[in-house]
């Protein structure tokens, strides 16, 4: 089985709102709207500390955190059992999604969850530009939407925007039904906690606080269980092929003309380029140069390079 | 489910446990997202997706942040709908921040100049500067007419008063090379002004660093190690900095690993900020008092003897003697018969005799003590320093400082003892008028402690990669050679230069400096009226546009082909054109080069970007056209440590003393400051400054995470976070004043006011009031962040001193409509975006 | 203070008064809304059964949606 879920490292969490902002941007979330907030752990306002500025002479007892905050993804979740129409509802990969086709927009579920995670669609969603962005269309006027773990990205193999694109390796996605995921090892060996973990409702979103982890330095956008893939595929030849800097990962350059046309090229995805299964090894080497190819072993960052 | 029937476990976990639909086998088919409900009954939920079904397009994001980060466009139906980083070569410093990401909001944003337009009241015959202002029309033009009535301009002004009538205004809005290479180049030929950051803008802490550390090409900030040694830094200082929401969020990672692996973090701001939170060492400075910190850590180290002896006697000028009659360095001259000049005499305590110090050679040399030579008196330079410093004790410090003395020890003995580390200023310390001093007290505190040329030494916050010698190197190209070169001047000299009358043309571009980003900006609004055509080239809709009287309008950077040189990471990387300019825009190389065939120099350009690039980098010998433009980023050698080698000073030592008789005799000094030896000298935000009464509170503009100078002002995912310029305050000098939390408060001295919301921090010092810079003036209820700072500068740094302004704050008055502001207009619905053509 | 960004994570007191705010002019009913969530988070931490909560409501439900198609229905149970 699949369990998904994600660890969000605070103590890597820098505040920045770019996993916010990406977030907005991949899920075409209308304007008024933000799937993933960062809370500032402090004061009243985003940004400030609680506590009193230290006088002349004195030490600090300042402090402030952040704290991203999403759909918790819980395991034992209220919202799925308040929904009369099951439009809400826990698939068996451990995300909990929303059938806009079924919503009818009681707003039950927003009452249930305690994290205050969802949002609704007053009026017909409002989008810059107008046309939208990101991978998904745009949810009908009338329904409550939420993170969804981007599970369009995960079908195909790519983790959650906001993992991608968290410039302080801060966030982790993973099965924890593999104990040897980064997110299963950062539970086990790390001090983590759930939000308003009393209240039984077992997310599947963990937070660090105190040991900062290595998080995961993310040199592409597959999913962890991809670059295990990639290795397997490869037998016996995993340490040349999974990966490094260099010329591989430049070899299927994103844009391979450059003329001022403006109109070229591709994605080489993984989706594209690989019916990876029965990949030969010689294969998968190739088919591995269709993308950034990340270290597998997330929790050591590649940090000696060619370079000198 | 293992491997039967070619389904093997990658599709299990593609489908992520659910029985798999036509998007898990990840080949084709529909993009219809059809899960199933965990009953597995068929839901039914339509949802189109379209993973990999975007054209990507790999380009840079090119404003003046340092980052340049490399990124993918990716794009369905001829639209811009996504940006993800793209991984680089060197795949380590893949890197993007919130800003690069919302291109897909910008490109399309009603901010966007569609068509070159003429001010509706000004004409070649009657310029009328007065019908200048926020309140001026347009009217739309032609390309040929735009071009024509500049050209027409531009020669008769040469041909009457003479091209030294023209000023090309340019500023750092687009870090592409062909655009600010190309202005050049046509300045050359034509004749005119040039301006440029040194002097006028954060060349200020770099100065004063190179003056102990030598020369080092760039006057804003000195070389570092590159940030990915950081991590085997034992102690970072980041001072005066927030760099995990300025400038340097992209590469975040690189000092989380430095914190993760046990090195100490400490910051030196007033403000607890972001990174304020991740510090093991917070010391909340009175504003202006870093020069302070740095001696007293200084007298700490001399105190306790923690001094590098070693780098000192072979790497600094420490040991070498110093006339106590003169203050001159003594010279190999004073000493033997034979003796060259330049260099300085030391006392070799194994032989007690005088000898010439030479670069990187060490021996046993007294590095304390007064010596007659030749019966000239004379004092070790590090006996000096720290004669210097031993007043400036924690404990007597501490008054002004405001920091706990038992602190200042610790951080001083972190960075003496616990192996390589370093000191990593931003530009914030140079926002201070005497900023300078600091760039010297800390080059010299960082040589007490040895911390030059190793593994995990740190001296500023840029990785600086290249160093200085960050553009394309193509020779003569962007400055021809001229029997009269063209005067350049620095951005502090420019407002005068149009308050007197100097220019009668100002062509502008990649710059919104004029009516919003200067200090003292009503005075430059008002110099303006001395010029008759303002002709300003950007790609929105800024206040400065709207203070001129030709609009340009100017391609995305995605719609311009360019080349982005290294900075904080070691690419060169290909702009690739994402698409063509919307509506009437053209790249800045387009103007300029159709300008330049009206001027007569149309064989000076080839005229299309792609083929002039080309050109180019092949006078570039580091570089590979077609490689580039191929593979997109290319990872160019660098060195990860520097310092390694000779010191650019005269001695190729690191100068402890400084004997060339500089003085600073600026704003707020009594007489003239002699400055051998770092010496804490403040302006404004010194207790007796003249209106320190009147005006208490002492204003910064930080730079945050929301912006890039004035860039992304417009952008409406931001705002919805970043709504509106808030005033922060700390609450006990809100409740001093009267003014609750949220309120609308005044923000007045004597140059002008602002009216922002209150917002209560308890982060801010007593004192210290703080909003942050980047905001247009549409965004203010009243006033503007910049009439309230003035432009005046020091002797050394001529450098703006932002953060050296002083304020009172009041509640604003009851009558003021806080309504209508346009900032509100943004995040609303009224903007409607206009996209495409 | 405008700042939709700064939500809190409140304690549950508080957590109804938001709760309410969100049903707020909802088309269905309030009331019913406020008590399914409230024995919600009680199904949630073990003070309630699953099939306690949904034998409570399912009356109510019926009513209200014309239909109860919540996952908390106990094996067998009698939809009618």
């Amino acid at each position: 089985m699949t369990d998904y879920g994600m660890v969000i490292d605070q103590e890597r969490c820098i505040g920045c709102h770019a996993c916010a902002v990406t977030c907005k941007q991949e899920n075409n979330v209308p304007m008024g709207q933000y799937w993933n907030r960062i809370l500032t752990e402090g004061g009243e306002h985003l940004d400030t500390p609680e506590g009193g500025y230290p006088e002349p002479g004195e030490s600090s007892s300042l402090d402030m955190a952040f704290q991203p905050t999403a759909c918790q993804h819980c395991s034992n979740a209220p919202c799925v059992k308040v929904c009369p129409v099951n439009a809400t509802y826990t698939r068996d990969d451990g995300i909990v999604e929303i059938d806009y086709d079924k919503c009818i927009g009681c707003r039950y579920c927003m009452a249930a969850c305690p994290y205050n995670a969802r949002v609704f669609n007053w009026g017909e969603p409002e989008h810059r530009p107008e046309s939208g962005t990101g991978d998904i269309e745009s949810r009908p006027r009338g329904t409550v939407e939420k993170c969804t773990f981007c599970t369009h990205r995960v079908e195909e193999g790519l983790d959650p925007a906001c993992v991608v694109n968290c410039p302080a390796d801060a966030r982790i996605f993973g099965d924890f039904d593999d104990e040897t995921s980064t997110v299963s090892e950062y539970v086990n060996d790390y001090d983590t906690h759930q939000l308003l973990d009393d209240l039984g409702t077992d997310p599947n979103t963990y937070y660090v606080k105190g040991e900062m982890t290595p998080g995961r330095p993310q040199k592409g956008e597959k999913m962890e269980s991809e670059y295990d893939l990639d290795r397997e595929d490869t037998t016996g030849t995993s340490a040349e092929t999974t990966n490094t800097t260099g010329t591989e990962t430049s070899a299927e350059p994103a844009n391979t003309t450059g003329t001022s046309t403006g109109t070229e090229t591709t994605n080489t995805t993984e989706t594209e380029s690989a019916p990876a299964a029965n990949t030969s090894a010689t294969d998968a080497a190739g088919a591995n140069t269709s993308n950034s190819l990340a270290d597998p072993v997330p929790h050591v960052p590649t940090v000696d390079g060619g370079t000198s | 489910m293992s491997d039967s029937g070619g389904v093997g476990r990658r599709d299990v976990l593609k489908a992520g446990g659910v029985v798999a639909a036509a998007g898990a086998l990840g080949i084709g088919g529909s993009n219809v997202l059809q899960t199933l409900t965990g009953d597995g009954t068929d839901s039914g939920m339509q949802l189109e997706t379209f993973v990999g079904e975007d054209e990507v397009v790999q380009t840079v994001c090119s404003p003046n942040c340092r980052g340049k980060c490399p990124i993918d466009v990716y794009k369905r139906g001829g639209r811009i709908k996504k940006i993800q980083p793209h991984v680089p070569e060197d795949e380590r410093y893949k890197r993007g921040c919130l800003l690069g990401l919302t291109h897909t909001q910008r490109v399309y944003d009603p901010t966007r100049l569609k068509y070159p337009m003429k001010r509706t009241d000004w004409s070649l015959e009657n310029p009328n500067p007065k019908g200048r202002g926020f309140d001026a029309e347009f009217e739309r033009i032609s390309w040929d007419k735009a071009l024509s009535l500049l050209a027409s301009k531009l020669q008769t002004t040469k041909r009457k008063k003479g091209a030294e009538r023209v000023l090309w205004h340019g500023g750092s809005g687009n870090q592409g090379n062909l655009g600010g290479m190309t202005r050049s180049r046509l300045a050359s030929l034509f004749g005119g002004v040039t301006d440029a950051f040194h002097y006028g803008i954060d060349t200020n802490v770099g100065q004063g660093f190179d003056r102990v550390a030598g020369n080092l090409a760039d006057a804003f900030l000195p070389p570092s190690n590159a940030p990915t040694d950081w991590k085997n830094c034992e102690t970072m200082i980041a001072w005066g900095t927030d760099l995990f929401r300025s400038q340097f969020e992209m590469d975040a990672e690189h000092v989380l690993e430095t914190i993760r692996d046990g090195g100490k973090f400490v910051v030196v701001d007033p403000v607890y900020t972001a990174t304020a939170s991740k510090a093991d060492l917070w010391l909340p400075i009175a504003p202006g008092k870093d020069t302070l910190l740095a001696l007293s850590m200084m007298q700490v180290i001399f105190e306790e003897g923690l001094h590098d002896d070693e780098f000192l006697r072979k790497r600094s000028t420490a040991p070498a003697l110093v006339r106590t009659d003169t203050g001159d360095l003594l010279q190999p001259s004073d000493v033997f018969a034979n003796a060259g000049s330049g260099d300085a005499v030391a006392m070799n305590t194994r032989t007690g005799q005088p000898e010439q110090l030479s670069a990187e050679t060490g021996g046993p040399y007294a590095l304390f003590g007064t010596h007659k030579i030749n019966g000239i008196e004379t004092k070790t330079a590090l006996t000096l320093l720290k004669e210097h410093v031993s007043q400036y004790t924690p404990e007597a410090t501490a008054g002004k400082t405001r920091l706990s003395p038992s602190d200042v020890r610790t951080a001083a003995r972190w960075l003496a003892t616990r192996g390589p580390g370093g000191i990593l200023p931003s530009y914030g310390i140079g926002r201070y008028m005497y900023g300078h001093v600091f760039g010297q007290a800390y080059a010299t505190l960082m040589g007490l402690t040895g911390d030059y040329g190793n593994s995990g030494n740190i001296h500023t916050q840029h990785g600086n990669i290249w160093g200085g010698n960050q553009e394309l190197q193509v020779g003569e190209w962007a400055s021809p050679p001229s029997d009269a070169p063209n005067p350049t001047l620095g951005y502090k000299d420019d407002i005068a230069a149009i308050e007197n009358g100097r220019f009668d043309v100002i062509y502008a571009m990649e710059s919104n400096m004029l009516a919003n980003q200067f200090p003292d900006r009503q005075r430059s609004i008002k110099a303006l009226k001395n010029v008759d055509m303002i002709a300003w080239a950007d790609m929105h809709h800024t206040p400065s546009v709207q203070y001129s009287d030709l609009i340009l309008p100017v391609a995305h950077w995605f719609e311009q082909e360019d080349i982005i040189t290294p900075a904080n990471h070691p690419h060169i990387t290909y702009r690739h054109k994402v698409q063509e300019p919307l509506w009437e825009a053209k790249s800045d190389y387009w103007i300029l080069s159709r300008l330049a065939k009206r001027l007569g120099f149309g064989d000076a350009f080839v005229g299309d970007a792609h083929k002039e690039l080309k050109g180019l980098v092949v006078r570039d010998d580091r570089l590979d056209f077609d490689k580039l433009d191929k593979q997109g980023t290319v990872a160019m050698d660098y060195e990860t440590v520097m310092y390694e080698d000779e010191f650019g000073t005269d001695t190729g030592r690191l100068e402890l003393y400084d004997d060339s008789g500089l003085t600073e005799s600026g704003p707020g000094l009594d007489g003239e400051v002699s400055l051998e030896l770092p010496k804490p000298i403040e302006a404004r935000t010194s207790e007796d400054y003249e209106k320190a009464d009147e005006y208490p509170l002492m204003f910064m503009q930080k730079h945050g995470v929301f912006r890039i100078h004035s860039q992304y002002e417009m952008n409406s995912w931001v705002r919805e976070i970043n709504t509106e310029p808030h005033l922060d305050i700390n609450p006990s000098d809100a409740n001093a004043r009267n003014i609750a939390d949220g309120e609308y408060v005044r923000v007045h001295n004597d140059k002008g006011e602002m009216v922002v919301k209150a917002k209560y921090n308890d982060g801010m010092q007593p004192g210290l009031i703080n909003t942050d810079q980047g905001w247009w003036n549409r965004d203010f209820v009243k006033g503007h962040i910049n009439d309230l700072t003035d432009a005046e500068v020091g002797d050394i740094g001529r450098t703006f001193a932002f953060y050296d302004t002083r304020v009172e704050v009041e509640p604003a008055p009851d009558d003021l409509d806080t309504e209508g502001h346009l900032g509100d207009d943004l995040v609303g619905s009224e903007a409607q975006p206009s996209e495409g053509n | 203070m405008n700042e939709p960004q700064q939500p809190k994570l409140t304690p549950l007191p508080e957590w109804e008064e938001e709760a309410e705010a969100m049903l707020e002019d909802v088309d269905y009913d309030k009331d019913l809304g406020m008590r399914m969530a409230r024995d919600a988070l009680r199904v949630s931490n073990g003070e309630m059964t699953d099939e306690e909560f949904h034998e409570k409501y399912h009356e109510d439900v019926l009513a209200e949606f014309g239909e109860d198609n919540r996952p908390t229905k106990p094996e067998g149970f009698d939809d009618e």
